[in-house]
């Protein structure tokens, strides 16, 4: 898995962490790629792989703001 | 100092003659480098010389290196010296002649022929590579290495095979200094094979495989011999950071890159509709997440226009 400033990329899949970021919550985003990305896999696995990438994004927002405070 | 009156004063000329017991010689031309006029390496950059050129063929075609290679054939069409005879008999020599090589080159085919074609009007220097790996370049006036001024680069149109030869390729080196081999000529042993270290880029290019709101679906194969590269690639062009899509000239934000589970591709995501060009990356920032690059060829893509709804 690699972590980038911009992109979060995961399992052949890289989704920009500001897009992710601008979703209002957690359900929204994984409802909105859902259908998007990962349709070979389980929808289990697909669900848990996008709430992951969401708590990546945010924890990266999350670490800026300390840098900047 | 004092004055010499009725003493001729005559220029010594020569140089020692004693032979080395190690002679530099260049062997058989098996390749060649065409590099930016305006290029140079200092000496301690040619320590280094095979790191730096692979850098300059990954970089931005202006200041990019072309490595061509596979020479198979060498006709000789060099200039002898001018010699001028004058009115009482006397000879002197007015000139040099100028090297004037055309390479041949049975790989590649019509795909590289036009490639090379493409630099015939190019304003490039050029260094050689015999068949011990001795790269041959010159000395600029600020006392860097250089290539070896053109008179022109051409690539000629193939020849037709005729049933007791092959198509015939080939490519045409005139120079246009021949002290710039001789008296200023620099040769560096990189102590590698340079032709496996040094490779220019291969064009790919993008093909819609599908498109749907906000999304299109690209697959990226090789231009001249249509290689995909998705099963080489599918998880490393997988990386946002490795598309771009403009819309009238102005960055559009790619939301989402995914290989596709249906079509060997990748799912390119972004907003908007219209008109938009998509491509890859840069040589050099593919080859920083290996997608081509040392030690293999790197990937350059050329655009693909895609209109969304």
């Amino acid at each position: 898995m690699a972590r980038n400033q911009n992109y979060i990329t995961m399992d052949g899949v890289s989704i920009l962490a500001d897009a992710v970021r601008g979703f209002e919550s957690e359900k929204a985003f994984v409802s909105e790629y859902d259908s998007k990305v990962w349709g070979d896999k389980d929808q289990k696995i697909r669900k848990a792989l996008l709430k992951q990438v969401y708590k990546i994004a945010k924890s990266q927002k999350d670490e800026n703001k300390s840098e900047g405070d | 100092m004092d004055s010499i009156i009725n003493t001729p004063v005559c220029v010594v000329g020569g140089a020692n003659t004693g032979i080395p017991a190690c002679a530099m010689a260049p062997d058989k031309f098996i390749g060649a480098i065409l590099i930016p006029r305006s290029k140079t390496f200092t000496d301690v950059e040619a320590v280094a010389i095979i790191t730096h050129l692979q850098a300059l063929c990954l970089a931005v075609a202006s200041q990019r290196a072309y490595p061509i290679f596979r020479f198979e054939e060498i006709a000789d069409n060099s200039e002898e010296e001018t010699v001028n005879t004058l009115g009482y008999g006397s000879k002197q020599v007015a000139k040099d002649g100028k090297y004037d090589w055309t390479f041949r080159f049975l790989k590649g085919g019509l795909c590289f022929q036009k490639k090379l074609r493409a630099f015939n009007k190019a304003d490039m220097k050029v260094l050689f590579v015999d068949s011990n790996n001795i790269i041959f370049g010159t000395r600029a006036a600020d006392g860097n290495i250089t290539g070896f001024s053109l008179d022109f680069f051409y690539a000629k149109p193939f020849k037709a095979a005729d049933g007791s030869n092959a198509a015939i390729f080939q490519a045409r080196f005139a120079l246009s200094k021949p002290a710039e081999f001789n008296e200023n000529v620099v040769y560096v042993n990189p102590g590698v094979d340079v032709e496996e270290s040094i490779k220019g880029n291969i064009d790919v290019e993008l093909v819609q495989l599908a498109v749907a709101s906000g999304k299109v679906t690209v697959g990226v194969q090789t231009v001249c011999d249509k290689v995909d590269l998705f099963e080489t690639y599918d998880d490393a062009l997988a990386s946002g950071d490795l598309w771009k899509v403009t819309k009238a000239g102005a960055v559009v934000a790619v939301t989402s890159v995914a290989k596709s589970a249906t079509i060997p591709g990748w799912e390119v995501s972004f907003t908007g509709t219209g008109e938009h060009v998509i491509s890859l990356a840069t040589p050099a920032e593919l080859a920083v997440a290996d997608v081509g690059g040392v030690p293999d060829n790197g990937y350059e893509s050329d655009a693909l226009t895609v209109t969304m709804s």
